[in-house]
């Protein structure tokens, strides 16, 4: 019984331009990982991509996936702490808006709209042209080349191979084998590939789910993504023998969404444990870092509530202009991530401030080497997030050995276990005061850290492929007969 | 006669409209300020704006001035059209579209979308123009008189002219050559004090604006204590010095409801929670929607009955740093409707909704006074506010209070009123019997007992003179 991974949402995630894997497809291929090392020699896993044809899937080697996303090699050195890539605009722009900047508002609305949809519409407008120009060119290539490939065709074989009848057992699989979805190719209508992977080929399918954010939350979320996962997941999930979750929370969801549009799941779905973070080597001594910070590791878009955090360091200035608090006593914010959707008014409000006076600093698509040191360099991490499926910066901020002051919101208490110490997320005050608490009493900061970094177990991502893996090996129809994770389920 | 008299500046508000259809809080509060000024001293107060060919200023009658605002107040949102029928041009259009292959025909209707959205810019523009050659300066031949100041007269600032190019040098060419003491009312500081609620634009000319001038005012006038209190140590961070204290005025409530009328397509009475304000990021409209939300969550869960969940009705305009937050609402359907943003709603609308509400919410992060807290209390309905700055001098003890900064307070703070509705009723009927307006004729007087007070001191400003010696000062914005 081989269980294959559906990979295609990796390359289609690298094709969109993202620079660094994140998120979802990064916890994928840890994974993917695991799984092959645990797996590898005894050809219990494979790959497929998406190709043409009945089922759609094809197999792909693991070297192949591979070597798209292996990480580049450290650098030695990682100037992460001592020189922040702060956020830095083309000169052109900023020209072009400051000068706007000295019209009135009223004047500049609608110049600066107009002007922008005016070149938008040239654009489109020339776009247009050069498609109607084109067309006839592109059509008669295509049909040209068709036509030749076509006679070629025709000439090697005298008659056409008879068409595979539509119940073949797939080329690469057999019946019985599992096709496992732990990424999001939300980009494909999948209920038919699924139905054709479970009724024509006989195998069984599931699905892992991170999150139902865009359903539960759409506030969060690009247009798009709202538009596609809910209906994705209500189509797919029908399908599903075999149904995984993240955490506890995320399952629970899962079940009250089935629930909610009466879809019959084939038993509880099955949280399985996600390793811990991904690059998090045992705490080392602690880097002497040039100014004192705390790191918030994260995608900054409006469901992690950076808000919040500026908010906090915004009173905790405010505190030293009113002499209430020393200067010293406030750490740089550190802010490491992309800047991402549904936070534009976030950042002209940190630009309209100087970055609080620069004592909030972003450092864009930081490498791994960078990411550890922030994390070791760090007193400690907040992590004020809205909602999370899990919360993989946090329990990598423990297994760097630096402590995390987290939101209490959905399944972040899972990630975070008995050592993070959690806040209200939409209590500004609260999570003042923990940060307070914290600054104040450096003694009980650092005994905190200690406890993390003796305490701490990480969770290996071979505990999760091996969950994964032994969830397929017996998906039974009521799925509480599942082996537990970690044991040997092959 | 009382000596000296009063000239107030209405140059801001001529721009101000100029731009804007609507007042927001600085017009519509200095308005019932002058109005009354006018009332109680009509001899004494003079307007005036921005003369031309020479002269500094020249006189408004009062009438002209009045006819702004009332004007400005009154404006009915444009009807929409019908749209029109299809033409014989467009159904061509369509049917060459639809012979088109995809790849040209997207482009192209991308193009005429562009474009046709391109031309609303631009016919804004046009209609802003013609509206500013409506209101600006008459010519020279036309320009009024310039005002005979005598020495003691107050040159009084009860708007926002940090846009008006000049003005500290208005300010001194007046006290130079006419002797008259400028007094300023202050609203608050937050382009200073919080440029992240501001857009950029108006936060630098704010800053400007008042490194430039405050040192440049005989006396200063503030909304609430918590503003005089800010202007105060605004003034000592400076280093300078105030040669008498800010002087805080009692602020009037509520406007002239016009007579009870029944303005169509607004919610239904009774089922609905207020919030009156400009959308903008200060004014913590996100709070409210985390809170709906999870009034909504309640339902789903089966927590709370969906009929005990009212709609929640944001009235204002669409202002600045709140597009990310609009993106979001229409995200969530506008939690299936239930969010409602009533746009522009004229001051016939607003009573109407003040009327209907259930209760009023007013979760601002930052407000020199709260005119809206205070209206909503003269109205006779109950305001559920924040308790930052001003908003407990605005709401008094007939007003609750919540934390803005806590959406878990003020979700217990509404559910509390939601599920007692019993206990409702009786508070509204304690603002209904208990609320005394402060009358705006009162706001006047303050205004008019302190520019009399102490009238000896002539062209000696409140601020140490040593300070202009230091015009980098302008632009060293902490």
């Amino acid at each position: 019984m081989t269980v294959w991974f559906d990979v295609e949402d990796l390359f289609h995630h690298q094709r969109s331009g993202a620079k660094r894997v994140s998120g979802i497809q990064r916890l994928t291929l840890e994974i993917y990982r695991a799984a092959v090392a645990l797996e590898g020699t005894r050809g219990g896993i494979g790959f497929v991509r998406h190709g043409s044809g009945p089922g759609g899937l094809v197999p792909v080697a693991w070297a192949d996936v591979e070597a798209g996303f292996a990480e580049p090699a450290p650098s030695v050195t990682s100037p992460a702490l001592q020189a922040p890539v702060t956020r830095s605009r083309l000169s052109a722009r900023r020209i072009a808006r400051q000068a706007a900047n000295t019209l009135p508002l009223h004047i500049k609305g609608p110049l600066v709209l107009g002007s922008v949809l005016q070149v938008q519409a040239v654009a489109a407008g020339l776009h247009s042209v050069a498609r109607l120009v084109l067309f006839p060119v592109a059509v008669g290539l295509r049909w040209g080349t068709a036509g030749i490939a076509h006679a070629a065709a025709w000439l090697r074989q005298p008659s056409a191979p008879p068409a595979p009848p539509r119940s073949a057992p797939p080329p690469f699989a057999q019946p019985g084998d599992t096709l496992l979805v732990l990424g999001s190719p939300w980009f494909r209508d999948y209920a038919p590939v699924a139905r054709h992977v479970r009724d024509i080929w006989r195998m069984r399918f599931g699905v892992l789910v991170h999150d139902l954010v865009p359903v539960r939350h759409p506030e969060w979320c690009h247009e798009g993504i709202v538009r596609t996962v809910g209906p994705w997941y209500a189509a797919v999930l029908p399908y599903c023998d075999l149904v995984l979750a993240n955490s506890a929370h995320t399952a629970a969801d899962v079940e009250a969404f089935a629930h909610e549009r009466g879809i019959a799941l084939p038993g509880p779905v099955r949280p399985v444990p996600v390793g811990t973070g991904y690059n998090a080597p045992p705490p080392g001594p602690r880097p002497q870092a040039a100014r004192e910070m705390v790191l918030f590791v994260s995608t900054m878009e409006a469901r992690k509530n950076h808000a919040l955090v500026v908010r906090v360091w915004r009173r905790l200035l405010a505190d030293v202009t009113a002499g209430r608090r020393t200067a010293d006593t406030v750490p740089d914010l550190v802010f490491a991530g992309r800047v991402g959707w549904l936070v534009a008014d976030l950042v002209q409000q940190l630009d309209n401030t100087g970055w609080l006076g620069g004592r909030v600093r972003m450092v864009e698509n930081p490498s791994d080497a960078e990411l550890r040191t922030l994390y070791e360099g760090a007193l400690f991490t907040v992590f004020p997030s809205f909602y999370e499926g899990f919360g993989l910066p946090v329990s990598e901020s423990l297994a760097f050995g630096t402590p995390c002051l987290s939101s209490n919101a959905a399944a972040l208490p899972e990630a975070g276990g008995t050592l993070a110490r959690y806040f209200d997320p939409d209590d500004a005050g609260s999570a003042y005061r923990a940060v307070a608490a914290l600054l104040d009493d450096r003694p009980a900061l650092e005994a905190w850290r200690a406890e993390v970094r003796r305490d701490f177990r990480p969770t290996p991502w071979s505990d999760t492929a091996a969950a994964v893996l032994a969830a397929c090996a017996r998906p039974g129809p009521h799925g509480t007969d599942a082996a537990p994770p970690g044991s040997d389920g092959r | 006669m009382l000596p000296g008299r009063l000239w107030v500046d209405t140059e801001d508000f001529f721009e101000f409209f100029a731009a804007n259809p609507r007042p927001s809080g600085i017009q519509r509060l200095a308005f019932e300020i002058m109005r009354e000024l006018v009332r109680q001293a009509p001899g004494r107060v003079g307007f005036v704006r921005r003369g031309t060919g020479g002269s500094l200023l020249q006189e408004m009658p009062w009438a002209v001035v009045a006819d702004l605002f009332t004007a400005g107040s009154q404006v009915q949102q444009p009807v929409t059209q019908p749209a029109p029928r299809r033409s014989r041009l467009r159904r061509a259009a369509r049917a060459v579209s639809i012979r088109l292959p995809d790849s040209v025909r997207t482009p192209l209707i991308k193009a005429a979308v562009y474009q046709i959205h391109a031309a609303k810019s631009w016919r804004a523009l046009a209609h802003m123009a013609t509206r500013a050659a409506a209101i600006a300066p008459p010519g020279p031949e036309s320009s009024g008189p310039e005002p005979d100041f005598a020495p003691g007269d107050m040159f009084l600032v009860l708007g926002a002219p940090w846009a008006v190019p000049g003005f500290a040098e208005l300010l001194t060419a007046l006290k130079q050559r006419h002797g008259v003491v400028a007094t300023l009312l202050v609203y608050d500081l937050i382009p200073v004090r919080h440029p992240e609620w501001c857009t950029p634009h108006a936060a630098d000319l704010f800053t400007t604006w008042l490194y430039a001038c405050l040192p440049l005012f005989d006396r200063l006038m503030a909304i609430s204590a918590h503003t005089a209190q800010d202007v105060a140590a605004f003034v000592a961070e400076q280093g300078w010095a105030l040669a008498r204290p800010v002087e805080t005025i009692p602020i009037g409530a509520g406007f002239d409801a016009p007579q009870r009328s029944d303005p169509p397509g607004l919610p239904a009475p009774g089922q609905y929670v207020l919030f009156v304000s400009t959308i903008e990021a200060r004014k913590n409209h996100a709070v409210l929607v985390r809170v709906w939300r999870r009034l909504i969550d309640d339902v789903r869960l089966g927590r709370r009955p969906a009929d005990s969940v009212p709609q929640l009705v944001f009235a204002g305009r669409v202002g600045w740093l709140v597009a990310d937050l609009m993106q979001q609402l229409d995200n969530m359907g506008w939690l299936q409707g239930r969010i409602r943003l009533i746009a522009d709603p004229t001051d016939a609308e607003l009573v109407a909704l003040y009327r209907g509400c259930l209760f009023t919410i007013f979760p601002s992060l930052f407000e020199g006074w709260g005119l809206p807290v205070s209206e909503s209390l003269a109205l006779g309905v109950p305001c559920l506010a924040s308790s930052a700055a001003a908003l407990p001098e605005a709401g008094g003890t007939l007003c609750r209070y919540f934390d803005p900064n806590d959406a878990g307070s003020a979700y217990a703070a509404v559910v509390a009123l939601l599920d007692d509705r019993p206990a409702l009723a009786a508070w509204r009927t304690a603002v209904q019997d208990g609320f005394r307006p402060v009358p705006w004729s009162a706001t006047a007087q303050a205004v008019l007992n302190h520019s009399v007070l102490n009238h000896s001191v002539l062209n000696h400003s409140v601020l140490n003179q040593a300070v202009l010696a230091e015009p980098d000062r302008a632009h060293a914005v902490p």
